[in-house]
């Protein structure tokens, strides 16, 4: 028997407002090895993160969506969640930019990118966020 | 509200920006659908090398079309939306 099978698997949450964008991710990251769960954007996600303590957050930012920068200020200014690390993901460009360039309010990320998503890129973008955890 | 401000909030400057987001959305699914299914062609082992090549020549050609729609998409402006209603004779 494999050595891997023996580790706890890691835990991927993923929160975004779109079912299909959320079942995608669900069956890429499950098919990858990892635990792995949804959520769309509600009042009860950050107190979810907090107590399921994901080893990486996966995070949207939609225009005329203001949840997803609500989240990421809060997971950024909350001692219990300030060190997950977040790949944040979004259809627009200026929105991925504009998060960066404001570091001390939103946190700093290592990876941005911009859908539509090559797979490939996101599952290596995960598997680099955690090996740095 | 400011302008920087009403981005921090995730909020639409402008229209175009929110239809972008609506077409793109969909394209997401598409496209990793299609790289889903290209990753179950390349390991499943009941197919013949011909049979998988056609496949993922198909794949390949859907990620390519996702891909030109959003060069399309990215390229829109509130300019050629308005020249495309008047072309329609729309009013």
């Amino acid at each position: 028997m494999d050595d891997h099978r023996q580790m706890p698997r890691k835990h991927i949450a993923v929160v975004n407002s779109s079912p299909d964008f959320l079942l995608l991710a669900r069956d890429l990251f499950e098919e990858e090895g990892y635990h792995v769960t949804t959520s769309e954007f509600s009042s009860t996600v950050f107190t979810q993160i907090v107590m399921q303590q994901p080893d990486a957050l996966l995070v949207d930012l939609a225009v005329g969506e203001p949840e997803g920068w609500e989240l990421l200020e809060r997971l950024h200014g909350e001692s219990a969640t300030a060190d997950i690390p977040v790949l944040i993901t979004s259809t627009s460009h200026l929105l991925l930019e504009q998060v960066q360039d404001q570091e001390e309010r939103y946190g700093a990320h290592r990876y941005a990118l911009v859908k539509p998503l090559d797979l490939d890129e996101l599952a290596a973008a995960i598997r680099d966020l955690i090996a740095r955890d | 509200m400011r302008a920087e401000d009403q981005a921090d909030a995730g909020s639409p400057l402008d229209p175009i920006d929110e239809l972008r987001h609506n077409l793109k959305t969909p394209l997401t699914t598409i496209r990793g659908r299609a790289h889903l299914l290209a990753r179950a062609v390349r390991r499943a082992p009941s197919l013949t090398d011909e049979e998988r090549a056609r496949m993922l020549d198909g794949l390949t050609a859907i990620d390519t079309a996702v891909m030109a729609m959003v060069a399309i998409i990215d390229g829109m402006s509130r300019a050629s939306v308005d020249d495309s209603d008047e072309t329609a004779g729309r009013p």
